[in-house]
């Protein structure tokens, strides 16, 4: 193009508008119950967090969808069903609404999705957010943030379970959080109690299969179920798995250094491990390298649960 | 600026988002004062001249400040805010597809002189411009305005827009036919877009 259009900046007063504006919201959100994207002391720091504080969460959570819902997010629209299920797209997302379910759904894509599920059940498709801000489902209590996933929530009162088909997702309560992998559930279903019948409710999430999580929340047991010596090696490997998820932004070496050891094995961490070393590569810059370890991944695991990424991971140009 | 500059930086930027994260209000400041013309710059080449600016522009520092947690320094800071803006210019548009995006009205220039009478005919070109990018598709739309208009290499813009450089360039290049097309109609237009003298 021969000539720029110059840009017509603000005037001062129109930026000390905005600046007012911007650090009042700030500080109205800091001050609020929910809190967007709270720093974690732990490993985890770089994986943001949402935490709904509140006891009576029914009616704390209706109060705050209420009232915090950020502007930028425009208003929720509430879809409830009777006997038949409903199908919903939200942005690039499908959202399958459950018969006998209420669910409150704010946002879009580009400032973050939020719903907030008040009773019954809820599938979701997320797409990859790919640093877009988060997309969030609460319930009650319980806050799972995605990443890029296929997952399942259900509440019943204030019982909520969440299950996983592919991809990880971040469930929080209270203080508590906890990584879900593909193919797992939260809670996790009790252990084997071959001496005692179990007294535990009763599972009855639909995908709900085999996780063992490391830390559950203080509602539930208080420390990790005793586990045999087979499942004890089983829950080392996920938790150096788990570990490297947290290092992945202090220390990217050493992250992709355990994902490779993990990677060199041939159970579901493994999976789990080479696709997370193709994914951080890409990440740091070296997409030669993440697409020659998505190759990998799909000759070693074509149909694992993270193949329809790593087959887009592997065809993205240079 | 070389490697070890380029790195130092990103940790500056890294250690600069953790402070803000942890509440430090002058981390804040900084970062809303080093950002702000930033983010308002990149609304204004992808929407033009548009009476929603202010509430754009806020709503894209609003978020920057809500995404920091995230930020991990796998780019510059000013980058990932150009990032974020640009979603949230894609995310305006894609709420108001079904309608033409608003201009604000440009005042005519107070002075006679030449330089005032360039400014007025380059605004009313840039008017015609955008008014023309209503019409088409918004992610070509954003590649054509950074990449044309802007003069931002296209692989920042393919970057910015998470897309591959040739669908990138595909975007900007169709939008890019279309106004020439529509500029050969329109010659205070096409002294803009094509380089016509006058």
């Amino acid at each position: 193009m021969r000539h720029r259009f110059e840009v017509e900046d603000l005037p001062p007063d129109r930026w000390a508008r905005i600046e007012r504006e911007v650090f009042d919201r700030l500080d109205r959100e800091e001050q609020a119950p929910v809190s967007v994207a709270r720093p974690t002391t732990g490993p985890r720091r770089a994986i943001a967090t949402f935490v709904l504080a509140g006891a009576a969460a029914s009616v704390i959570g209706a109060v705050a969808w209420e009232t915090l819902r950020p502007a930028s997010r425009g208003e929720a629209s509430r879809v409830t069903t009777d006997a038949a299920a409903t199908h919903v797209q939200v942005g690039e997302n499908e959202l399958e609404v459950g018969a006998h379910s209420s669910v409150a759904i704010a946002g879009n894509d580009g400032a973050g999705i939020e719903i907030a599920l008040d009773h019954g059940d809820i599938d979701c498709e997320v797409a990859p957010r790919r640093g877009r801000p988060p997309f969030v489902v609460s319930a009650g209590d319980v806050r799972v943030r995605v990443v890029g996933t296929h997952f399942h929530v259900a509440r019943h009162g204030e019982d909520t379970r969440v299950s996983v088909d592919h991809g990880t997702v971040e469930v929080s309560e209270h203080a508590n959080v906890t990584l879900v992998h593909a193919g797992e559930s939260w809670p996790p279903p009790p252990p084997p109690q071959p001496a005692t019948p179990a007294t535990a409710s009763v599972d009855t999430s639909p995908v709900a299969t085999t996780a063992v999580t490391a830390s559950p929340p203080p509602s539930r047991p208080a420390t990790a179920p005793a586990v045999t010596n087979a499942a004890q090696g089983e829950l080392s490997r996920r938790e150096r798995y788990e570990r490297a998820l947290g290092l992945e932004s202090s220390q990217p070496d050493a992250a992709l250094s355990t994902y490779r050891e993990l990677a060199a094995g041939s159970d579901a961490w493994a999976m789990n491990a080479l696709f997370a070393e193709s994914r951080l590569e890409l990440e740091r810059g070296h997409a030669q390298e993440a697409r020659r370890l998505a190759s990998d991944y799909l000759s070693r695991f074509p149909n694992g649960p993270n193949a329809r990424d790593a087959r887009e991971l592997r065809a993205r140009p240079e | 600026m070389d490697n070890v500059a380029m790195a130092a930086r990103r940790l500056g930027d890294v250690d600069l988002a953790r402070r803000c994260v942890s509440g430090d209000r002058v981390a804040q400041k900084r970062v809303f004062q080093e950002q702000k013309k930033r983010v308002h710059a990149l609304l204004y080449r992808i929407l033009g001249s548009n009476s929603e600016i202010d509430d754009l522009a806020q709503e894209a520092l609003l978020e920057v400040f809500r995404s920091l947690p995230t930020f991990r320094g796998d780019a510059l800071l000013s980058t990932w805010v150009e990032r974020i803006t640009v979603r949230v210019a894609y995310a305006y548009m894609a709420r108001r597809r079904s309608d033409v995006v608003r201009l604000s009205l440009v005042p005519e220039p107070v002075s006679g002189d030449a330089s005032a009478e360039d400014r007025a005919l380059a605004r009313e070109a840039a008017r015609r411009l955008y008014t023309l990018l209503d019409q088409v598709e918004t992610k070509q739309r954003i590649a054509y305005t950074l990449h044309v208009i802007d003069g931002r290499p296209l692989a920042d813009v393919a970057v910015m827009m998470d897309a591959s450089a040739v669908t990138t360039k595909v975007r900007a290049w169709r939008v890019a036919r279309f106004v020439e097309k529509r500029a050969k109609q329109d010659p205070l237009l096409a002294r803009f877009v094509v380089g016509e003298e006058k």
